[in-house]
């Protein structure tokens, strides 16, 4: 293993599970999610590494991942000119946590879950982002190519909407 | 909202496959390395095009002649093959590229091109000085046996090239310079006849040794390295 897949290495582990995330709360589908994302970390190693051989390196590779999935995403909708519901059966739980608690998480999730779904896309992506991942206002703003007193202003309104639909 | 933020925190449950997830990673460092033709990508497109043009290209410069805009490209081609082949194949090259070039010159001929004729005989007696270059290395380290034995092989071939070149060019009165014009056939019976002398002959033998002797002397390189084959000839049978 070369440096260049070292560092992406490090890279990829660091951002693997939130990429992923991302992407299966946006499509709904273990399989989708999975292939969008292997896609996303391809085109990001690509980048990555021709930048590293050519002695430059590619500024925020999380942020670059994070779009190009972003950008994926709207392909596969755009290919499929459909929203699909969430199927919370096919979520991954990662912990060994007793039976009970597995249902109460189970059971916020699927409500904000289903709760996201109906909030507007970008609403949607920030709160991933921001909530979930725990990315910095300006950290959402570049993924955005927004600045970042916008951005505040839509986490803000995000989070507002979000409220609304589980209250409804 | 903190009620809110904790609901949206119980997505962190979600968490890809960890088979996948370590999969993926060799996968995509992988990618590169495993090598996948797409005939109908650009760059495959480009390649095929690209070869394909260079294919017709060295085929249509095939039946150029010297003075020709494809005949760098009919010489390059040669010059590649002349490359790629084993040493001891050189010579049978050799030999098809002398006779491209006296059909060359017999083509000129035929076209009446006799501003294009000095350089078809140019590249003609280019060809011999390497059929000569080369025959000389081609024995030089070798025991004399197997060194005879390769000069009476060339022997035949060397002849039937300065017989044609002796009809087509002399049919024209153009002057050549001979001493190059005959030149590996010089070489070759200079070489066996050396070779005569030093063995014991029968009578018959030394009659023809003394002809090729002769002949040689009088500059008749063709017919000196006739009557020395002939000689072998001779032997062989006995």
């Amino acid at each position: 293993m070369n440096e260049a897949q070292k560092r992406f290495g490090q890279i990829y582990d660091d951002n693997i599970d939130k990429v992923y995330r991302f992407v299966f709360l946006k499509v709904n589908s273990k399989e989708v999610a999975e292939d969008l994302t292997a896609e996303a970390f391809t085109k990001t190693w690509k980048v990555f590494e021709k930048k590293f051989n050519q002695k430059k390196s590619l500024e925020n590779p999380e942020a670059f991942c994070y779009r190009t999935a972003r950008n994926l995403v709207i392909d596969h909708y755009r290919r499929q000119g459909r929203r699909q519901t969430v199927p919370v059966e096919s979520v991954t739980l990662a912990s060994n946590e007793n039976l009970e608690k597995k249902v109460a998480v189970t059971s916020d999730m699927e409500m904000v879950m289903k709760a996201i779904k109906n909030i507007n896309s970008d609403y949607q992506d920030i709160i991933i982002w921001h909530y979930l991942d725990e990315l910095s206002v300006s950290e959402v703003a570049e993924i955005m190519g927004k600045s970042e007193g916008a951005t505040r202003v839509m986490v803000h309104r995000a989070l507002e909407s979000l409220k609304n639909v589980l209250e409804a | 909202m903190k009620e809110i933020i904790n609901q949206i925190e119980s997505l962190r449950e979600i968490k890809p496959d960890s088979f996948w997830v370590s999969s993926t990673r060799g996968k995509i460092f992988e990618e590169k390395e495993s090598f996948s033709f797409n005939f109908f990508s650009k760059p495959a497109m480009a390649t095929f095009a690209t070869l394909s043009f260079v294919t017709v290209l060295m085929f249509s410069a095939q039946t150029a002649n010297p003075g020709d805009t494809l005949y760098l490209v009919k010489k390059m081609t040669e010059k590649s093959r002349f490359a790629l082949v084993p040493q001891e194949s050189k010579q049978d090259l050799d030999f098809l590229l002398a006779h491209r070039r006296l059909d060359e010159v017999s083509e000129i001929v035929r076209k009446q091109e006799i501003e294009k004729l000095s350089l078809a005989i140019k590249e003609l007696e280019s060809v011999k000085s390497r059929m000569q270059k080369n025959f000389a290395q081609s024995v030089e380290s070798k025991p004399r046996e197997e060194a005879v034995k390769i000069a009476k092989n060339l022997a035949p071939a060397v002849l039937e090239i300065e017989d044609k070149e002796e009809l087509l060019i002399g049919s024209l009165g153009v002057v050549t310079d001979t001493n190059l014009s005959s030149s590996t056939a010089k070489e070759l019976a200079f070489f066996l006849i050396q070779d005569y002398q030093e063995r014991s002959l029968t009578e018959m033998d030394q009659v023809l040794f003394d002809k090729a002797v002769k002949e040689f002397e009088n500059e008749s390189y063709r017919s000196a390295l006739r009557t020395v084959l002939e000689i072998g000839q001779v032997r062989e049978v006995e």
